[in-house]
């Protein structure tokens, strides 16, 4: 196998990577953070939470309403 | 230290966040960091901090800070058992030192200082007692 070929698979397999990353990073989701260091992560269909998506929403409107 | 000069060092320090009030638990704006839109920005944060206090946690611990990850941007709230501080900061923060910076400004708020900020001494124009003694 030529190092040209071995290059080109290092260099799809970081761009796989890559766009793998940045595709979960901008995944909506909710941390509520304990005060003995538990942790419980949410995703936006969650039926206990779903509303405080909405109301974080509000808190940016809010704060582009700040910005404008 | 007034209330507005710990918003403005929380935006000097913290480049990551773009507006932040302080709210009471109770509800009652405290500030924010435009006056006009503060109590818009408190009233919301009290009401994101009030429903996420109702989560049902893993233990019956009180919930002390919460990060709401949005496709834009991201919100982020500590509290204490007086007061509530949430800002709104840039898609994909540094979360532990936008956690950090509110939870600082939380204790600043509260009359603590800083534990990892050395404290100013006061200095009485002598020498230090050990300077020289070994010599």
């Amino acid at each position: 196998m030529s190092a040209r070929r071995v290059l080109f698979g290092l260099v799809a397999i970081g761009s796989a990577l890559f766009f793998w990353r940045k595709r979960r990073g901008d995944r909506e989701r909710l941390d509520l953070y304990y005060a003995d260091g538990s942790m419980i992560s949410f995703a936006p269909d969650a039926a206990d939470t779903a509303n405080l998506f909405s109301l974080a929403r509000d808190v940016v409107g809010a704060a582009e309403k700040n910005e404008a | 230290m007034d209330v507005k000069s710990l918003l403005a060092d929380l935006l000097e320090v913290s480049g990551q966040v773009e507006a932040a009030a302080i709210v009471t638990r109770a509800g009652e704006v405290v500030a924010g960091t435009d006056e006009e839109s503060a109590a818009a920005l408190g009233t919301a944060i009290h009401g994101l901090a009030g429903s996420a206090n109702d989560v049902s946690g893993p233990t019956d611990q009180a919930l002390v800070q919460l990060q709401v990850s949005l496709s834009g941007s991201c919100v982020f709230i500590a509290q204490d058992e007086q007061h509530a501080i949430g800002c709104v900061t840039v898609p994909h923060p540094t979360a532990g030192l936008v956690f950090y910076d509110l939870k600082s400004t939380l204790r600043r708020l509260a009359g603590d200082h800083d534990d990892l900020v050395p404290k100013p001494i006061e200095w009485d124009g002598a020498d230090k007692p050990d300077a020289g003694s070994d010599a």
